[in-house]
């Protein structure tokens, strides 16, 4: 799973290593998982009036059309249990945890519990996939 | 960008379709098809949006969280 501020920096950064995982995905290197609530917190975020000039309304919903039409889109569990510092964060983990997905974030409230859950920045996923990819 | 040149099989009635779009264009048959992939690989939107400022990953990791954090404040209050 991308994290959202992993989908956003994406569109903002064309020679960082997220922008480099979504060229990834779209190339099939690994499956996407979305959900409801992500895709839900992707949209308010791309709405935050600092990413207006640089992400137009129109582009913003063609970002998240093409995750809906290409990504796999899990259920949301109903878990609620904190494991993150943010609680904003515990969908995220819970929908990983149950569709056995790692998570790929730069937030450091979840890059934090990289020694108990199968967490990675973009830059480590990214290693990952070229140590994976013959 | 560099090109590939690659063999495809396609519907003929596509075929059709794509020929008729270049002749109305003014555009070859391999630059509609691979403007149609782009379109539904995703790749136009990224083209468009990577051609504005771009910011370093840093800056935008940074931009990034505060509207993912910003927004899930406001939701919250």
């Amino acid at each position: 799973m991308l994290d959202v501020n992993v989908l956003i920096a994406a569109l903002l950064a064309r020679d960082g290593a997220p922008a480099r995982l979504l060229l990834r995905w779209l190339a099939g290197d690994f499956e996407l998982i979305i959900s409801d609530k992500l895709l839900s917190e992707l949209g308010r975020a791309l709405s935050y009036p600092k990413l207006r000039s640089r992400i137009s309304r129109d582009d913003a919903s063609a970002f998240v059309e093409l995750l809906e039409s290409a990504a796999t889109k899990a259920p949301d569990p109903d878990e609620r249990k904190q494991r993150s510092r943010d609680a904003g964060d515990d969908y995220i983990l819970a929908l990983a945890s149950s569709t056995s997905a790692v998570v790929v974030s730069g937030d450091r409230d979840l890059l934090d519990l990289r020694a108990e859950l199968p967490i990675y920045s973009p830059q480590e996923f990214h290693s990952r996939l070229d140590q994976s990819t013959p | 960008m560099r090109k590939v040149r690659t063999t495809l099989t396609l519907d003929e009635e596509v075929m059709r379709l794509v020929k008729v779009r270049a002749a109305r264009q003014g555009k070859g048959d391999s630059e509609v098809i691979e403007e149609s992939l782009r379109r539904d690989l995703g790749l136009e939107l990224l083209d468009r949006l990577w051609s504005g400022d771009q910011l370093s990953e840093e800056q935008a990791m940074q931009l990034a969280l505060e509207a993912q954090h910003s927004t899930r404040s406001r939701r919250r209050g």
